[in-house]
C-alpha cells in the first residue's frame, strides 16, 4: 500500500503536450504524489478549486497565456502556489524573470527527474509544515 | 512548178514534221495518248495531201478512182483519229456521237471497194483539166454522183456534232481557250471541207479538194495547244528546280534530314543527312522497317505507337526518340511526318523530317538538374530556419520517454511493483519513440533532393502537415496560424513534399512579415477553396506590412530578399514548383492589412484530361 507523501498538499502540472503531461504525472504518481493536470494556463485559472493548489509545475511555452505571464498573474492573487518551471527552452532571460518573480525552481525538460522530484518534495515539505 | 505543186507538198511536210515530233514525245513514258492520236491525224493528213496531189495530176480515170478510194480511207481514218483526239484531250463529249461518225464512214467505205462503184461517183466518165490562177492546172473527175455520198456526209455531220458538243462541255468546265482553238478550228474545217467536197462531188464546184490544206488549220491549232503544254512543263520544271534548291538550303540551315516512305511501291527516299542522322550508310534505302530498326529498342514501342495513331487519325506524327549508333553512342532525334492519302483515304506516302536534338535534350537535363539543386539549397536554407521548431518537436516525445523511464524505475521499487503502470509506461514509450521517428522522417524527406513525383493528394492533408510543422515556431513567435480548408475539396495531382515546401515557405515568410510589422495583430490565415474551372486555390494571408506595389512581381525573382537573413530563393523556387504542377502563384496586398499569397493547382480530373 503506497503512502501518499503529499497528504493534503496539492500539486498541479500545466503542459500543453499531452504525452509530456501524462508521463510527468505518472512520474509524480510513482513517487507517491497525485497531481492534477491542466493543458493550458487558462484551463488552470478556470478551475474554481485552484486556490488550493500548493505547487504548480509549469511549462514556459504555453498556448495563449505563457507560463511567465501566469506567474505574473498569480503573483497578485491571494494564496499563491509555489511555482516550478520546466521548459524545453532554457532562455537566460526567462530564467532571470522567473526567479525575479519568485519561482522556486527552473528546470529543463531534459533535466533528471530526480532533481525535479526533489524540488517538488521540498515544496510539499514546506507546505505541509505550513498547514 | 505551180503553186499547187508547192502548197500540197508543203502541207504534207508540215504535218509529217509536227506528227513526227508529237509521236516521239507521245511514245516516251508515260504514254501520252492525246499526242499519239494527234500524230496519227497529222500523218493521215499528209497522206491525204499526197493522194489529192496525185488525183489532180493523173491522166487516167481508173487511176483517179483508185486514188479517190484510198483518199476516202484516209479521210475516214482522219475523222476517226480526230474524234479520238478530242475524246482523250478534252475528256468530255458523248461517246455514242464519237463512234457514230466512224461507223457511218466505214459503211460508206465498203461501197468504195465493191467492184464498179465508189461512194462518191457511181461511174467516172472522164477527166477534165481545169486551169486556174497562177498558171496551174489540175484534173477533175466528171461522172455520175453516187447516192452513197449521203452516208459520207452524214458521218461528217456526226463528227461535227460530237466536236461541237465536246467543245461546249469543255468551255463550261472553264477551259475556254482550248475549246475555242481546237474545237473551233475542227468545226470550221469540217464545215469548209465537208461543204466544199460535197459541192465538188455534185458538180456545183470545180476546184481542188481543200480537205487536207484546210486541215492544216486544225493541225496547227492542235500543235499549238500541245506545245503550250511543253512550254508549261518546262516552266514547271524550272520552278521545281528552284523550289528544290530553296528547300535544300532550308533543310541544310535547319539541320533537317528529309525522308519519304512509299507505302505502296518501293520509291522510298531519304536525304543524305537523314541517313547520316539515323546511322545508315549512304547506299542503304530508308524504308519504314529500316527506320524502326535504327530507333533505340527502349523507344521503339513509343515510336510505333505514335506512327499508328497518326495513320489512323490523320494527324502529323511527332515523336522524340533515341537512335543507337555504332558503339554505345546514342543520339536524340525529333521526327515529324505527315501521310498523304489517296482518294479512299488510305495512306500511300509518308513524308517526314528528322532533327538532331541531342544538345537540346542535354540542356533540358542540365536545367532539370540545376533546378533540383536550387530547390534542395532552398530547402536546406529553410531547414536552418526550422531547426528550432524541429528541436522542440523532438523535445516533446524525448522528454516524455525520459519521464516515463524514470517513473518506471520508481514503480519497480514499489513492493509489489505496479505491473499495470509499467505496462502502460512501455506502451507510451513506444508511441513517443514513433512520434520522434516521424519528425525525423519528415525532416529527412524535406532535405532529400528529389524530382517531382506526382500522385493523387488532398490539399487538406498538406495543410494539416504544415500546421504540425509550424505549430511550435508559431507558438515561439507568438503568431496565431489559422488553417481552414473548405470541406469537399477535390483531390489534386501533385508532389506532397514539394507542395509542403511551398506552403512552409509562404507561412514562414508570413511570420517574418508579421515580425517586421511589429503590430498587435499577429495572425496568419491559411485557406483552401475550390475555384471555378477545376482548380484548387490556397491562400496564405498575414497581418504584416504588405508588399510595395512595384515589387509585387519582383519578389518571385531569385535572390530577391528584403530580409537580413535568408538567400531570397524561397519564392522563386516556390514558383518553379507551382508552375511545374501547372498552377499559378502570385501575391496581392490585402485591403485592410498585410499581404496574401495565392497559388492554384489543377484538380486531378483536370490533369487526366
Amino acid at each position: 500500500m503506497r503512502t501518499p507523501i503529499a497528504g493534503s498538499v496539492y500539486v498541479a502540472v500545466v503542459d500543453d503536450d499531452e504525452n509530456l503531461r501524462r508521463s510527468f504525472a505518472r512520474l509524480l504518481r510513482a513517487a507517491g504524489i497525485r497531481p492534477i493536470t491542466y493543458e493550458s494556463a487558462e484551463a488552470f485559472l478556470a478551475d474554481p478549486a485552484r486556490a488550493r493548489i500548493d505547487c504548480l509545475v509549469l511549462d514556459v511555452q504555453l498556448p495563449g497565456m505563457s507560463g511567465l505571464e501566469l506567474q505574473q498573474h498569480l503573483g497578485t492573487g491571494g494564496s499563491k502556489p509555489e511555482i516550478l518551471f520546466i521548459t524545453a527552452y532554457d532562455n537566460p532571460r526567462s530564467r532571470e524573470q522567473a526567479y525575479a518573480m519568485g519561482c522556486s525552481g527552473y528546470f529543463r525538460k531534459s533535466d533528471s527527474g530526480r532533481d525535479v522530484l526533489n524540488a517538488i518534495k521540498g515544496v510539499i515539505a514546506r507546505r505541509s509544515r505550513a498547514t | 512548178m505551180t503553186w499547187i505543186t508547192v502548197v500540197w507538198p508543203m502541207v504534207a511536210a508540215v504535218c509529217l514534221t509536227l506528227g513526227g515530233i508529237n509521236l516521239r514525245i507521245g511514245l516516251s513514258r508515260p504514254l501520252d495518248s492525246a499526242r499519239l492520236l494527234f500524230a496519227l491525224t497529222a500523218f493521215s493528213t499528209a497522206t491525204i495531201c499526197a493522194l489529192e496531189l496525185a488525183m489532180m495530176r493523173t491522166e487516167s480515170p481508173a487511176q483517179y478512182q483508185v486514188f479517190e478510194a484510198w483518199g476516202d480511207i484516209n479521210s475516214a481514218l482522219l475523222k476517226a483519229f480526230l474524234a479520238g483526239f478530242i475524246w482523250v484531250y478534252f475528256r468530255s463529249g458523248n461517246l455514242w456521237l464519237a463512234l457514230a461518225g466512224p461507223c457511218l464512214n466505214a459503211v460508206a467505205l465498203v461501197t468504195d471497194f465493191l467492184p464498179g462503184s465508189s461512194h462518191v461517183y457511181l461511174k467516172i466518165n472522164a477527166l477534165t483539166t481545169i486551169k486556174t490562177f497562177g498558171g496551174a492546172s489540175y484534173q477533175v473527175a466528171v461522172g455520175e454522183p453516187s447516192p452513197w455520198i449521203v452516208v459520207g456526209s452524214l458521218s461528217t455531220l456526226m463528227l461535227l456534232v460530237f466536236v461541237i458538243d465536246a467543245s461546249v462541255r469543255l468551255a463550261r468546265r472553264g477551259e475556254v481557250r482550248r475549246a475555242i482553238y481546237i474545237g473551233g478550228s475542227a468545226t470550221v474545217w469540217m464545215a469548209i471541207a465537208g461543204t466544199q467536197s460535197a459541192l465538188i462531188e455534185i458538180g456545183v464546184l470545180h476546184m481542188p479538194y481543200l480537205i487536207s490544206v484546210a486541215f492544216l488549220l486544225v493541225v496547227l491549232a492542235m500543235s499549238f495547244e500541245l506545245t503550250t503544254d511543253i512550254a508549261a512543263a518546262a516552266r514547271i520544271g524550272r520552278e521545281l528546280k528552284d523550289s528544290e534548291r530553296r528547300m535544300d538550303l532550308a533543310t541544310d540551315a535547319a539541320g533537317l534530314g528529309t525522308w519519304t516512305w512509299d507505302l505502296v511501291g518501293k520509291e522510298d527516299w531519304a536525304s543524305a543527312r537523314a541517313k547520316r542522322l539515323l546511322g545508315l550508310a549512304a547506299s542503304e534505302p530508308l524504308t519504314q522497317a529500316r527506320y524502326l530498326d535504327a530507333v533505340h529498342p527502349e523507344d521503339r514501342d513509343r515510336v510505333i505507337l505514335a506512327l499508328d495513331r497518326s495513320m489512323r487519325s490523320d494527324h502529323d506524327f511527332e515523336v522524340e526518340h533515341r537512335v543507337q549508333l555504332h558503339g554505345a553512342e546514342t543520339r536524340w532525334l525529333a521526327s515529324r511526318g505527315r501521310a498523304e492519302r489517296n482518294a479512299l483515304g488510305h495512306p500511300i506516302l509518308v513524308r517526314g523530317v528528322v532533327l538532331d536534338i541531342s544538345s537540346r535534350r542535354g540542356s533540358e537535363l542540365e536545367l532539370q538538374r540545376l533546378q533540383g539543386q536550387l530547390a534542395h539549397t532552398s530547402r536546406v536554407t529553410m531547414m536552418g530556419q526550422l531547426a528550432t521548431a524541429i528541436a522542440h518537436e523532438l523535445h516533446q516525445p524525448l522528454g516524455a520517454i525520459l519521464r516515463n523511464a524514470e517513473a518506471a524505475e520508481l514503480f519497480l521499487d514499489h513492493d509489489p511493483p505496479d505491473l499495470d503502470e509499467l505496462r502502460a509506461i512501455l506502451i507510451d514509450i513506444r508511441a513517443d519513440d514513433k512520434r520522434a521517428r516521424e519528425v525525423i522522417d519528415r525532416l529527412r524527406a524535406l532535405l532529400k533532393r528529389r524530382s517531382i513525383e506526382p500522385r493523387v493528394l488532398s490539399v487538406a492533408e498538406v495543410m494539416a502537415n504544415i500546421a504540425a510543422l509550424t505549430r511550435a515556431e508559431a507558438a515561439a513567435r507568438g503568431v496565431t496560424v489559422e488553417i481552414d480548408s473548405a470541406v469537399g475539396l477535390p483531390p489534386i495531382m501533385g508532389d506532397g513534399v514539394h507542395l509542403q515546401q511551398v506552403l512552409l515557405n509562404l507561412v514562414l515568410n508570413a511570420m517574418d512579415a508579421i515580425d517586421s510589422a511589429a503590430g498587435a495583430e499577429r495572425l496568419i490565415r491559411v485557406r483552401a477553396r475550390r475555384r471555378e474551372g477545376s482548380e484548387v486555390e490556397v491562400m496564405v494571408s498575414d497581418t504584416g506590412p504588405g508588399i510595395a506595389a512595384e515589387k509585387i512581381e519582383q519578389i518571385f525573382e531569385p535572390f530577391f530578399t528584403t530580409k537580413t537573413s535568408g538567400m531570397g530563393i524561397g519564392l522563386s523556387v516556390s514558383r518553379t514548383i507551382i508552375e511545374a504542377h501547372a498552377g499559378r502563384i502570385w501575391a496581392e496586398n490585402n485591403p485592410t492589412k498585410g499581404a496574401t499569397f495565392r497559388f492554384t493547382l489543377p484538380t486531378e480530373e483536370e490533369m487526366l484530361v
